[in-house]
């Protein structure tokens, strides 16, 4: 039987094995630039979440329903509403990114995608910390993007003036971003296990804590019309942290559950 | 008895063996499931690894590649792999075109052009659009085995690759896998039905309690 | 030599006889502090002026909090060391050490509550240590719900060593952000009073605090024994075999197959 019988590839398009491993000719297939494998990655994620645009509807749609939840049990006049209103939209935002993020990796370790990325930043040296953090980058725009874009029209309800707008909006930009970071772990940890989801909120809880803290107390200060610039570079400097550790320790996880 | 295979490779330093294995042992929930082990896979070789449900071929092969640790020893794996396992790594929702370009590009093989990615769909007579998830699982199976082809790699390691194939597919991978090993590559692959008819001979190998009994009576014999 | 201390532990086998001599000692230990301290706490140390008797619980709350916290630095230095080092000893003790920090973290919450209760007649003030005992509940419990979720032993090591890490570099930051949080709303807050500690006083919650630290150690040394009990059986085989495969230097066998020759291409 003849020895080439490769279907539809194009002449030259792809190599003989007995050229790859053929030292004299160095070439490297192992080790070609992170770009294009952290760019599948960042890619694959945003095409899956673009193809079922009603799940970024529901993230919407969830953070506003919480936020209304509280003045429904609640009395509905100014002066409470003016007090409740952080916290509120804080809650409400922190809740809808955790339930965005508690599945991250829950299919790809099912599908066998996780095995693939654990195999290829083996192969090209890509760390596997950067391809998490890719993804925790990509999850972040998923899931705060639509509770950034709906906030200033629920903030609206809670009487919430410019200036307090603004901070509210700032400061969900740099918490979620945490938040998604921790939550990512905390998938990572959970990723197949029974009850994922649950687990994943139950780890996340107490350590979003202090996100929820300087977020809310941020937003306080600015309806007093005081700054509130040591709340968010605290919330700045909390991102910065969380960059740093989380995807390191995302990538022990997916390690531990590629493992089993 | 001595096989020859076994030991004629070993103390070269493993030169020109595309995946060197020392001394394997794979455990399970605390139970050992085969070992010890200790082989080289020269470029040309093909295995089958067979054995009962539940005797750790899928385990095997994971440690082979590289993503599950030994309970004893090592791998060494010096040259690209592919390692082909028995769940498909496809994106539901995203197209089949889309799919094998984004696993290509992660797996560091971005350079393969396009046209060779719709001309193998066309081959196949895959939608390129349709999400995956509308696809047959024979269709998601050929799909998942399209890199072998798509990109050269020396070493293929696939688990349970046959599963869903249709007659046409297992012809395809018989074909592939022969130019293959002619092209100096080696194949390591689990299967627990027998190969199909066309597929190159391969060294069977039997894991289970059948398999760690002979490994036994074989390191002592050594 | 420390560090060689830990790697010669590290064998479960070892830590397993280590762990079955101290555990009665340290039991005999934190009786023989508990009972001057519960004495000196109970007995000689004058009540105080503004909170009366009630303030007595303070020599069970401020124990109970401080292990918590002690507790799980401790997890997560032993993560820490579980992961770097792949002794799986470590996890082990890291794992038996969780229930009691998460005993003693609800402990303080109860301890705390009782205390606050006579002085601002709620059953329940958000101070910055009760809300953050709280939050270390809830941490301890996440690691518990994560230790059970897992099956596979290797994955729940791996997994509750990163949850651990992860929690213990919140810790600070939670700290920080609750008494931030605490002081700018000028809510309640539990402390022993304004006056200086009395020496008695001092001695008292040295005694207890030292008498937790002992019943902590105890625990955690019975609960490892159970747990490497547990998992004996892989570890004898598998050390058997590492033992056997080490003394001889065949690199082990390939697997044969009944007609190798003949199935050669």
């Amino acid at each position: 039987m003849s020895g080439e019988a490769r279907l539809g590839v194009p002449a030259g398009g792809v190599r003989s094995p007995v050229e790859l491993i053929d030292p004299a000719r160095q070439i490297d297939v192992a080790a070609p630039a992170w770009a294009p494998t952290l760019r599948a990655v960042a890619r694959r994620e945003w095409l899956t979440a673009v193809r079922r645009p009603g799940d970024l509807l529901w993230h919407a749609g969830f953070f506003v329903m919480v936020a209304a939840l509280f003045p429904l049990s609640l009395r509905p006049d100014p002066a409470t509403l003016l007090l409740l209103g952080p916290g509120v939209l804080w809650v409400a935002a922190l809740l809808a990114v955790l339930l965005a993020t508690g599945r991250l990796f829950h299919d790809d370790l099912k599908s066998g995608w996780l095995d693939q990325c654990v195999l290829a930043s083996a192969a090209a040296g890509v760390p596997l910390a950067l391809i998490v953090a890719a993804r925790m980058a990509v999850q972040w725009l998923l899931a705060a993007g639509p509770v950034l874009a709906v906030a200033p029209l629920v903030a609206l309800q809670f009487g919430l003036n410019a200036a307090a707008l603004g901070v509210l909006l700032a400061g969900l930009a740099l918490g979620s971003a945490v938040l998604v970071a921790l939550a990512s772990v905390a998938a990572a940890l959970a990723a197949g296990l029974r009850g994922a989801a649950l687990l994943t909120m139950l780890m996340v809880l107490p350590m979003a804590a202090p996100v929820l803290v300087f977020g809310a107390l941020a937003v306080h200060a600015a309806q007093g019309g005081a700054p509130a610039g040591a709340e968010l570079s605290l919330l700045g400097a909390m991102l910065a942290a969380a960059a740093l550790v989380c995807p390191v320790l995302g990538a022990l996880a997916l390690r531990s559950a590629t493992e089993a | 008895m001595t096989i020859p295979g076994a030991v004629s490779g070993r103390g070269q330093g493993g030169s020109g063996a595309l995946l060197t294995v020392v001394k394997l042992v794979g455990e399970r929930q605390g139970l050992r499931l085969w070992g010890p082990l200790g082989f080289e896979l020269m470029p040309g070789r093909a295995v089958h690894v067979q054995g009962p449900n539940g005797c750790g071929k899928t385990t095997l092969l994971r440690t082979l590649a590289g993503l599950r640790r030994p309970a004893l020893g090592e791998v060494r794996l010096p040259v690209p792999c592919w390692f082909i396992g028995h769940a498909t790594p496809l994106a539901e929702d995203l197209g089949a075109f889309a799919n094998l370009r984004l696993w290509l590009d992660l797996a560091g093989a971005a350079a393969v052009a396009d046209a060779g990615l719709h001309a193998w769909l066309r081959h196949w007579s895959l939608p390129t659009e349709r999400p995956v998830r509308q696809l047959s699982a024979g269709q998601r199976r050929k799909l998942a085995l399209a890199p072998l082809t798509l990109a050269a790699r020396p070493l293929w390691l696939l688990d349970e690759p046959f599963d869903a194939l249709d007659q046409a597919g297992c012809a395809w991978l018989a074909q592939a896998a022969a130019a293959h090993l002619a092209g100096g590559g080696a194949l390591l692959l689990s299967s627990h039905q027998a190969l199909p008819e066309g597929f190159p001979p391969c060294e069977p190998w039997w894991l289970g309690a059948r398999g760690a009994r002979k490994a036994a009576a074989v390191a002592e014999a050594a | 030599m420390f560090s060689r201390l830990i790697f010669y532990f590290a064998s479960p086998m070892r830590l397993h006889a280590l762990a079955g001599r101290l555990v009665r000692p340290l039991l005999w230990l934190a009786l023989a502090l508990a009972l001057p301290g519960l004495w000196l706490a109970l007995v000689v140390t004058p009540a105080d002026a503004v909170q009366g008797e009630g303030y007595r619980l303070l020599y069970v709350h401020v124990p109970a909090a401080w292990m918590s916290m002690f507790v799980y630095l401790l997890m997560a230095f032993w993560s820490f060391v579980g992961l770097v080092w792949h002794t799986r000893a470590s996890a082990m003790l890291a794992h038996a050490l969780a229930p009691t920090g998460a005993v003693f973290a609800l402990l303080s919450l109860v301890t705390g509550a009782f205390w606050g209760q006579p002085m601002w007649g709620t059953w329940w003030v958000w101070d910055a240590r009760l809300s953050s005992s709280l939050l270390l509940f809830f941490l301890y419990l996440g690691y518990l719900a994560l230790l059970r979720a897992n099956e596979d032993s290797a994955r729940a090591d791996r997994a509750c060593a990163v949850l651990a890490l992860l929690g213990a570099v919140n810790l600070p930051v939670i700290y920080f952000s609750v008494r931030w949080w605490n002081t700018l709303h000028q809510g309640a807050s539990l402390s022993p009073g304004k006056a200086s500690m009395a020496p008695e006083m001092l001695t008292a919650l040295l005694l207890m605090i030292g008498a937790a630290w002992a019943y902590t150690a105890a625990t955690a040394f019975k609960r490892v024994q159970l747990i490497i009990a547990e998992r004996e059986a892989q570890a004898r085989w598998l050390q058997q075999l590492q033992d056997d495969l080490n003394q001889s230097d065949d690199g082990g066998a390939a697997l044969p197959a009944a007609d190798l020759e003949a199935s050669r291409a």
